[in-house]
């Protein structure tokens, strides 16, 4: 087997053969590591490479293997988004601010997938603390989008979906506060999984929004994020909002039948500020979907666009009250000199901040004001409820909902970085979804111009198995998400 | 019933002066330099003079689109501050942590004797 066939190979493929003795642990991750190398520096998706620590891990999944003890992920390589704590490997969230800081614990999703057996390679670029839709509020730069170095990934995971597009890894982590997983997935032609909210431990996952943030996986095939999404579930005591409820084995449902199955189109979502041509394609897949035996039906999301006010002034305000933490004091950036505590707090911040980071927070402090609170984040809270009732009255006529990841292929770098409010209208499909607490996952679906586009699905909460299902049975339809980019510097 | 208005902080809202409650048209539609600066002070930020008439505007138009919002008819709607309306799950009030405070304080910016150091605040 060549080396380019081991970069795209599935997570499940790569099981076979480290099984099999094809391919062991340390050449799986020796291969990826020199992909890295050789192949990272205009796409810049990576903001620490972990080598010692992955071979050191390679060494003991190629011990599990022999020993009989290995998982279906043992030996897996996989990338972590840089907003997940790892014990002993630096973890910013892409900020000046975390530059320094290397977290003394694993988050509780790096320790399950540790424990599953998987080798960290690295961990990748992102939006400062999640916060962006292109990848171009980084302090470590922006991340190049692989089918074109001139346009975003998508954000916040871009790093990501960069390199999950690249074949740096099969797998990686991602979350998804308004639309970071399935945004980025649709924009680089990877399948992105936000779970239901409470489905994934959040411990070590440096906190945006607490109500909606989620972490999920970001694969290139819907069998692989559920292959993944088996290792990161579950109930968590160092997380009092996971939820109680069982974890079902997610790959078991794959294959079913999906005749019959009703998927709802929101009429919202296919109005005139989607692309025609995101339209068409979008309609195509859902045509694939029909040959299978769904039936799509017609409803309606009436709040849609108001969903974009009402997290815009959630997600705010529960970041401004958890960023507040970073106060120069116990972990993160300290400004030079302070002249007494105030300046230490206003400095360290400002200088450790980026302006997105910044923007939100005073945005956010002030929903949050005396005169201000009812006004804007309890109006915001009551609207996110009616939004909430509109997708389960929709659940009563249909299974699972589609329609598009994002309004258009990926845009060019820098052409939407000064003004925000063109930047918030990227998650207009996706963040209502976060509001709700439902699962939703973006799949490849099509191609424009040499650029991937993203199907959406959104299912009822903790109902990721008929996502999954749907997702796989589009996948063995179709093969949009084989497509993979060329890359410059790459040996063909 | 009498209107009232606020002193200074955030420029003029009216309130009504029984319920203390923001009267829709009353709302500030954008925000000053001078309501930038107190927010950002509560904030704990420090807003570079050259960059306050970039940032107040900005802020002020993601006031104005947030303002889509006053659109929904809310009444009788319960606030709603998590997806699954979850309640806080408690647990025994037991000591489970063990003392990490060496580990916890060694990425801290400047530590004496397992204490915090901070600018002097008493004279």
């Amino acid at each position: 087997m060549n080396h380019s066939d081991l970069s795209y190979a599935s997570a499940k493929k790569l099981s076979t053969m480290l099984k099999q003795g094809d391919v062991s642990a340390l050449e799986l991750t020796s291969h990826f590591l020199d992909r890295i190398r050789q192949l990272d520096g205009p796409l810049n998706s990576l903001i620490t490479v972990s080598e010692e620590h992955a071979i050191t891990a390679a060494k003991a999944a190629d011990k599990a293997l022999s020993d009989g003890t290995a998982t279906p992920l043992t030996g897996i390589p996989l990338l972590h988004k840089d907003i997940f704590c790892t014990k002993g490997i630096k973890t910013t969230c892409a900020s000046h601010m975390l530059d320094n800081f290397v977290p003394p614990y694993d988050a509780t999703v790096v320790s399950r997938l540790n424990a599953a057996g998987t080798v960290t390679l690295g961990k990748t670029n992102m939006d400062e603390f999640a916060m962006g839709s292109s990848n171009e509020t980084s302090f470590y730069g922006a991340v190049a989008n692989p089918w074109d170095t001139d346009r975003v990934p998508g954000g916040s995971s871009g790093g990501s979906a960069a390199a999950i597009a690249a074949g740096f890894a099969p797998l990686s982590t991602g979350t998804d506060t308004g639309g970071s997983i399935r945004q980025p997935a649709a924009l680089c032609g990877i399948t992105g999984l936000k779970p239901t909210y409470g489905r994934v431990s959040r411990r070590g996952i440096i906190a945006f929004a607490s109500s909606l943030d989620q972490a999920g996986p970001m694969t290139r095939s819907v069998e692989d994020a559920a292959l993944m999404l088996n290792a990161m579930c579950g109930i968590d005591d160092g997380d009092s909002t996971s939820a109680d409820i069982a974890v079902p084995d997610f790959t078991t449902l794959l294959e079913q039948d999906i005749a019959g199955l009703r998927i709802g189109l929101p009429k919202e979502y296919f109005s005139n500020d989607l692309d025609p041509q995101v339209s068409a394609q979008i309609h195509a897949a859902l045509a694939e979907l029909e040959k299978e035996g769904a039936k799509l039906v017609d409803i309606e999301l009436p709040h849609t666009h108001q969903g974009i006010a009402t997290y815009y002034v959630i997600a705010p305000a529960e970041a401004s009250a958890n960023l507040s933490r970073y106060d120069g004091v116990r972990f993160g950036h300290r400004c030079d000199d302070p002249k007494d505590l105030m300046d230490l707090y206003e400095r360290s911040r400002s200088e450790g901040f980026g302006d997105e980071v910044q923007r939100r927070i005073l945005v956010g402090t002030y929903a949050l004001s005396a005169g201000f609170y009812d006004a804007y984040f309890k109006k915001a809270q009551q609207v996110r409820r009616i939004i909430a009732n509109d997708f389960q009255r929709a659940f009563e006529q249909v299974d699972i909902i589609a329609g598009p990841a994002a309004p258009s292929v990926a845009f060019k770098k820098g052409e939407k970085a000064a003004d925000p409010l063109a930047m918030y209208m990227e998650d207009v499909y996706t963040l209502s979804v976060n509001l709700a607490g439902l699962p939703g996952m973006s799949v490849p679906a099509g191609m424009i111009d040499g650029l991937p586009i993203g199907l959406q699905l959104i299912g009822r909460s903790f109902d990721e198995q008929t996502l999954l299902n749907a997702g796989h049975r589009f996948q063995q339809r179709t093969d949009w998400h084989l497509n993979t980019p060329t890359l410059a510097g790459a040996i063909s | 019933m009498e209107n009232v208005t606020t002193k200074g902080f955030l420029g003029k809202v009216q309130y009504d002066s029984v319920r203390i409650l923001p009267k829709c048209l009353d709302y500030p539609m954008s925000v000053s330099p001078a309501d930038v600066t107190q927010v950002a002070r509560l904030a704990r930020l420090k807003i570079p003079e050259d960059a306050l008439s970039d940032v107040t505007d900005r802020f002020s138009r993601i006031l104005d689109m947030v303002d889509e919002l006053q659109q929904v008819d809310t009444q009788g709607i319960e606030p709603m501050s998590n997806p699954h309306d979850m309640v806080q799950r408690l647990r025994a009030d037991q000591v489970t942590e063990p003392d990490q405070r060496a580990a916890l304080q060694s990425v801290s910016p400047a530590v004496e004797q397992g204490y915090f150091l901070v600018p002097r605040v008493i004279d």
